[in-house]
């Protein structure tokens, strides 16, 4: 296991928490959208690319920096259908930040075959096996909630999994179980860090944010940990996945169970419900961000008082808040 | 360096387990560099023993760090702080998970609130609740849920409105043992307000206590027909925690229509009213009634300052309570009986309290089609503004109103609305309609801190600024 010196005092660090234990990922299965796809021509998609430079870059820049939507995965939690892609970008998502976009038909249509054009994986074919014996191996022999969380369920060291069927591929979870060095260094909330203080104190934990001047970790035991840099004498950073390969651990048969099982775990959250590490404004924040959520929802431009029960008179609210 | 060493060597840095354990909670002042519960402990005094800001240094704070909130929305939550992590709620429905020293965000918790939320002056929140590892959240589209305090993640979401009705719930919940207690709002919509515990692990409803009793139940003939129904006694702010009495403490609100109380002749029991239940069953152990059939929105929401004070020469347990109706008061919290009351700012619509603590009405002083002036205004003499006492000056302090009224018109019918009573005053309702000048003249008040002192000593006000 390698650690590299991220500032400070450089050391070699030999005996780390090795986990066993699968991966920060989660599922959604692509069938339904692939099916649901048309072709587009090239002109189209890069007529739809200049217009996602003006209209969709700032929140979701290059496919990603909206928490829990990746274009670059080929699913999404409101179209199935191209149909649906074009109605979500012509009116928007209520009670997010995704507004409504008065377009020409023209270019949702080129927006639509542009974003479509971002899936990177979506092609690939992943065996599905079965998720109840996925969940088997993953609770039990892969020991994975020593180090994942899951619904509730497990440690809070590595990412959580709750809702891995829904941010990610299960093209991508196959590959990240089979090769964890590979994807680790494309998520880098995974880090997992050792931190020393100028006293002498050792800190290990994962990685949340990163600022010019503060450092905040997950600790091992699953809490928050604030540290301010100018208190520090070295950060090490893993850099290897701790995450050791299931190649050559689980059979095919396992594996496919496995990610069948990831790729079923979509979380009963209402849609829209996330959690987003970081800085709002991803100023001073070492990974990207994006707003994504403008002012507020549109509930929070909600109307006033139409609606009320016959004998409310007269003026709301004059009384203040409530 | 051995595996183990490393983690003694974290939990050192550490420090003590973020897990806010009842037992923590039940002694909360005793860890004042925290702030556990929304009004800092159960006894709900919002008072501090740390000593390092004093009179003589105050002039020299300084802004340290500040977080841009991601909302238009009013902000009135009140922080949480737990070993260094601060948990404040972004209007309507986020929570952010801070750190104290530097202001950097951990974790903010997205909540998408329902495109048809209503509330009647405000996608507001006023905070959270937290217990082992989780934080609870009322929503304005009527949920409870519970968020884990360490990587905010949605551990529960529980709906505990009703579809058909405008239920919102922005105050604070309170943590008593196991349960997570929390009230709902929207009597300016007539619902029919209550408050239910929920279990913390699972969020499922463990009791419900109608603040407005149904047929059957004591109190429901203060009720004229079926105006019980709708008629409103929602509360908008956290209660408090007895737990040698084992009895908390909330504030009722408004009855409704708010302002129309011939339309609802009788008291409009628990509306306005201090009700004490018991936290293990919901069950009503007293009531004192501040305002029967009140027609001025004087809901009595205030958050319940219980404190031990000697009265007579005995220690008594106490309510101290200054009401938006303009009296402040003393209530056996043991019993729900008065011991004391006086006006604490200019009012008019009653001429004292009798013997019971009920207001004795001024004669005549209702709304008219001419329109009636009516001290206080329509804020009343307080609101939900945090009061807090000091048990080191026996002082009661107090954000009031002051020489503030209100004009109360009746108004005729209209296309799309019945007839009905309307309260006029240039403040604070700037942003509803055009600006009425009427009540200049009468005076539209100011705010003022007001520190009381009448708990011990049945006198005056002992200063304003």
């Amino acid at each position: 296991m390698k650690w590299i010196p991220a500032f400070g005092r450089s050391c070699s660090w030999r005996y780390f928490v090795c986990v066993a234990a699968p991966l920060f990922l989660v599922f959604n299965f692509p069938l339904h959208a692939q099916q649901m796809q048309k072709d587009y021509r090239q002109f189209e998609i890069d007529a739809g690319a200049s217009i996602y430079s003006s209209q969709c870059v700032e929140c979701h820049t290059d496919g990603g920096g909206v928490p829990g939507v990746n274009f670059n995965t080929g699913q999404f939690r409101h179209s199935l259908s191209d149909e649906d892609m074009l109605a979500v970008i012509r009116n928007g998502v209520p009670g997010t930040a995704m507004p409504p976009h008065n377009l020409p038909g023209s270019d949702l249509v080129a927006l639509v075959a542009y974003v479509r054009s971002m899936a990177q994986d979506n092609t690939s074919v992943v065996k599905l096996g079965d998720p109840a014996k996925g969940k088997e191996l993953f609770e039990n022999a892969g020991q994975c909630l020593s180090c994942h969380r899951v619904n509730g369920r497990g440690s809070r060291m590595a990412l959580n999994l709750s809702d891995a069927g829904t941010l990610h591929s299960p093209s991508f979870l196959r590959h990240a179980l089979l090769d964890p060095n590979a994807l680790a260094a494309q998520i880098p909330e995974s880090r997992l860090l050792r931190v020393e203080t100028i006293n002498g104190t050792v800190v290990a934990g994962r990685r949340l944010n990163e600022d010019t001047f503060t450092l905040q970790l997950m600790s091992e035991d699953g809490h928050l940990v604030p540290l301010e840099k100018k208190n520090l004498r070295s950060v090490m950073i893993l850099k290897d996945s701790p995450m050791p390969s299931l190649k050559g651990k689980f059979s095919d048969e396992q594996i496919s169970d496995l990610v069948a099982y990831l790729a079923s775990l979509k979380s009963a959250l209402p849609q829209n419900i996330f959690t987003r590490f970081g800085s709002p404004d991803g100023i001073g924040n070492g990974f990207p961000t994006t707003t994504g959520r403008g002012t507020g929802p549109a509930a929070a431009t909600a109307t006033p008082a139409v609606g009320a029960p016959a004998g409310a008179a007269g003026n709301q609210n004059p009384g203040g808040t409530r | 360096m051995k595996f183990a060493c490393l983690i003694l060597l974290t939990l050192l840095a550490v420090g003590v387990s973020a897990q806010v354990s009842d037992r923590r909670l039940l002694n909360a002042g005793s860890e004042p560099q925290n702030w556990l519960t929304y009004s800092g402990t159960y006894q709900s005094q919002r008072y501090s023993t740390l000593n390092q800001i004093t009179p003589l240094n105050a002039t020299n704070l300084e802004i340290k760090w500040i977080f841009q909130t991601d909302s238009v929305q009013k902000l009135e939550t009140t922080p949480l702080v737990v070993n260094g992590i601060m948990y404040i709620t972004q209007p309507p429905n986020d929570i952010v998970a801070l750190d104290a020293k530097t202001g950097r965000v951990f974790w903010i918790f997205h909540y998408p609130t329902a495109p048809n939320a209503h509330l009647c002056c405000g996608l507001v929140n006023r905070g959270l609740a937290i217990l082992g590892d989780s934080l609870f959240m009322g929503t304005v589209d009527g949920h409870v849920v519970a968020v884990d305090a360490n990587d905010g993640q949605l551990l529960w979401d529980d709906y505990v409105g009703d579809k058909n009705y405008n239920y919102g719930l922005t105050e604070a919940p309170l943590v008593v043992k196991d349960k997570v207690i929390i009230a709902v709002a929207g009597a300016e919509f007539g619902i029919r307000g209550f408050v239910a515990a929920y279990s913390a692990e699972r969020g499922e409803q463990l009791w419900k206590f109608n603040t407005i009793p149904g047929p059957g139940e004591p109190g429901n003939e203060t009720w004229p027909a079926d105006t019980w129904q709708r008629g409103g006694g929602s509360s908008w702010m956290t209660g408090s925690f007895d737990p040698e009495l084992n009895l908390i403490f909330w504030g009722i609100g408004n009855p409704w229509p708010d302002w129309d109380p011939e339309s609802r002749e009788g008291d409009n029991l628990y509306s306005d009213s201090a009700v004490a239940l018991d936290p293990d069953t919901g069950k009503l152990k007293w009531y004192f009634q501040f305002t029967p059939n009140d027609g001025m929105d004087l809901d009595s929401i205030q958050v319940p300052v219980l404190a031990d004070i000697a009265l007579n020469g005995t220690t008594r347990k106490v309510i101290l309570w200054a009401n938006r109706n303009g009296f402040f008061y003393v209530l056996d919290r043991a019993t729900g009986r008065f011991l004391r009351g006086n006006p604490f700012i200019k009012e008019t619509w009653a001429t004292g309290l009798d013997e019971n603590g009920r207001p004795i009405r001024a004669a005549g002083l209702r709304a008219s089609v001419e329109g009636t002036e009516i001290f206080p205004g329509v804020q009343g003499g307080t609101n939900w503004y945090s009061p807090s006492y000091s048990p080191h000056t026996g002082l009661f302090y107090v954000s009031a109103w002051q020489d503030y009224s209100a004009v109360y018109v009746k108004v005729p019918s209209v296309t799309g609305r019945p007839a009905g009573v309307q309260p006029r005053s240039p403040l604070p309702s700037l942003a509803r309609g055009p600006l009425n000048t009427w009540t200049e003249d009468a005076g539209h008040g100011e705010v003022q801190a007001l520190i009381h002192a009448p708990a011990l000593k049945n006198g005056p006000s002992k200063w304003m600024t």
